[in-house]
């Protein structure tokens, strides 16, 4: 039944966001066309022209990727709130589960939609600065091999600035694991952040926090973020957890500050876990909350 | 036999109580609905004012009453869609829940289905969800109604839209059929057609619980009536025992509900 409530849950978030995907790989294709084309064969002023092109492009897929993810947060709470306690709610609410297997689907279809929404506009950035690093390097036909070093040249100023200011810069191996580490965050945090809202939503359903209105699902996200990140940032600063990485992938853990600190300077990895996995067991008490209301205080008023 | 008898009629003055028969006949677990103490209000408006009875199982009941008597947030709460309400309430011997939800098919008095389905959509999504709902029925039903299988929801007029949740909630084998308003918004031609889908189409034995206006329409199609009003049941019983009183359904509606009608 969960399975079925995910596919639903997916297909209503998805249908909302298809067509804008659809005109995004077509303007990635139009792009990818236009670095690989060699437009140095119509004179200065084809090549002027597929400058001004790709500049273009790239812009309007940059506006496209930040309208794909405001577009998806939409389409995700307004969905939920539609499905759940609109008058979509009258089939919702009477099928044969338990609040907890509808608000998981939701969550689970939800989260990944909004990641994944995440994922196609960094995906977007780095096309659109690939396109426009190319120019700026001075090689217009990116077929020529050279043309792919242009972030290895942006890379050697950025190591050049960390250098400068007397840090060590860690092993390619770290960095790939500290990159896995924060994206593993972003993840979590979107899930947090999606389940917030849902909560947020559902007790203003509930009587009294009904009487709120509109306002209702605003203020009580704000103040769950408020409750959730403050006692995440509380038990952070007595007992942090630090993961200290090393260029074999051997982690070991620390909760001296200093060490985090030192580890750094040695051009190690240092990743403070106790706030997002502190954020993440508070939120599975929110969501076991949420469930309980949609069971049995929130009504279908609509 | 735990049965309490239902509320005194303010008409006569007097107590309807279910025939002896009814008694020796329905054993445990054979009540539909039980309703004990039930109370729900919204904010300072009391809409349901500790009312309590019973009703047998296998019966067309009639939920008659006024606008704003509590019809439709009787219904709700018998569906599980509103759950703030103080009282004990069983739908066929379970309290409100997955195991009550699974024997019952409800039909609101507003359009659910998302505006993206598809005809075909909203076919695969009860076939997924409900394990007594019949697809062949309810395509036979679509193709009566001569509703596209590919048509959009949100295309649709608000009346087909109606038929559509209408056909599909027929097409389920349920034990209990709750079905608030389902002639409200058809029209007079249609209201035959939809009427004969309701009355051939339900499960035998199962519960039929229809709230409507039209009492003159539905009336010779009821086997029990329960009429609400002012916050309470005003009457609650058998069909025979309202002819014994040589009056009709809606005589007696107008009668029993013309002071509430008033106040409300």
């Amino acid at each position: 039944m969960l399975g079925k409530l995910i596919k639903n849950g997916f297909k209503s978030n998805l249908s909302a966001t298809f067509t804008i995907y659809i005109t995004m790989l077509i303007m990635s294709v139009v792009l990818g066309a236009l670095i690989l084309f060699d437009f140095t064969s119509f004179g200065t002023n084809g090549a002027v022209a597929a400058l001004v092109s790709k500049l273009v492009v790239s812009l309007a897929l940059c506006v496209t990727a930040i309208v794909s993810v405001i577009l998806t947060l939409v389409a995700v709470f307004g969905d939920f709130t539609r499905n759940m306690y609109g008058t979509e709610g009258h089939l919702t609410m009477a099928l044969p589960v338990r609040g907890s297997a509808l608000l998981l689907a939701k969550w689970i279809a939800g989260a990944l939609c909004v990641i994944i929404s995440y994922f196609v506009f960094y995906l977007s950035l780095v096309f659109c600065s690939f396109s426009v690093l190319t120019d700026l390097s001075g090689y217009i036909n990116a077929g020529d091999a050279a043309s792919y070093n242009v972030y290895a040249i942006a890379w050697q100023f950025i190591t050049y600035a960390i250098q400068a200011s007397g840090k060590v810069i860690p092993d390619e191996s770290i960095i790939f694991t500290m990159v896995n580490l924060y994206a593993m965050e972003g993840a979590i945090r979107v899930c947090i952040f999606v389940l917030l809202v849902f909560f947020a939503v559902t007790l203003s359903h509930v009587r009294p926090f009904s009487k709120t209105k509109k306002l209702g699902p605003i203020l009580y996200f704000f103040a769950s973020f408020a409750v959730i990140e403050g006692i995440a940032k509380l038990i952070s600063k007595v007992f942090n957890i630090y993961m200290l990485v090393d260029a074999n992938y051997a982690f070991t853990f620390s909760m001296q500050e200093s060490e985090a600190n030192l580890a750094w300077s040695y051009g190690l990895g240092a990743y403070p876990i106790t706030g997002v996995y502190c954020s993440l067991i508070m939120s599975i008490a929110v969501f076991l909350v949420t469930a309980y209301l949609i069971d049995r205080k929130v009504n279908v008023d609509a | 036999m735990d049965y309490i008898p239902s509320d005194i009629n303010p008409a006569t003055g007097q107590p309807y109580f279910p025939q002896q028969e009814d008694v020796v006949i329905y054993t445990r677990n054979t009540f539909a609905f039980k309703v004990r103490n039930l109370s729900k209000s919204y904010g300072d408006n009391l809409v349901l004012d500790n009312i309590s009875f019973d009703i047998p199982a296998g019966r067309i009941v009639g939920l008659l009453g006024p606008n704003g008597c509590g019809k439709t947030t009787l219904i709700k709460i018998l569906a599980g869609l509103i759950n703030d309400y103080t009282g004990l309430v069983k739908v066929d011997g379970k309290r409100i829940g997955i195991a009550s939800k699974s024997h019952t098919a409800y039909l609101p008095d507003k359009t659910f289905f998302p505006g993206r389905f598809r005809t075909i959509d909203c076919i695969d999504y009860f076939q997924d969800f409900f394990t007594d709902f019949n697809r062949e029925k309810a395509i036979d039903f679509m193709d009566r109604f001569g509703i596209e299988r590919n048509q959009r929801v949100q295309t649709m007029s608000k009346g087909m839209q109606e038929k559509l949740q209408l056909l599909t909630v027929m097409a389920r084998e349920a034990d209990i059929y709750l079905l608030d308003e389902p002639l409200g918004g058809v029209d007079p031609a249609a209201r035959s057609v939809i009427l004969d889908i309701i009355m051939n189409n339900y499960k035998e034995d199962a519960t039929v619980l229809l709230s409507t206006h039209l009492v003159n329409d539905l009336e010779t199609s009821f086997d029990h009536v329960l009429m609400l009003g002012k916050g309470s049941v005003l009457v609650n019983t058998g069909i025979d025992n309202l002819r014994q009183t040589g009056k009709s359904v809606e005589e007696i509606f107008k009668e029993v509900i013309g002071d509430a009608w008033e106040v409300d």
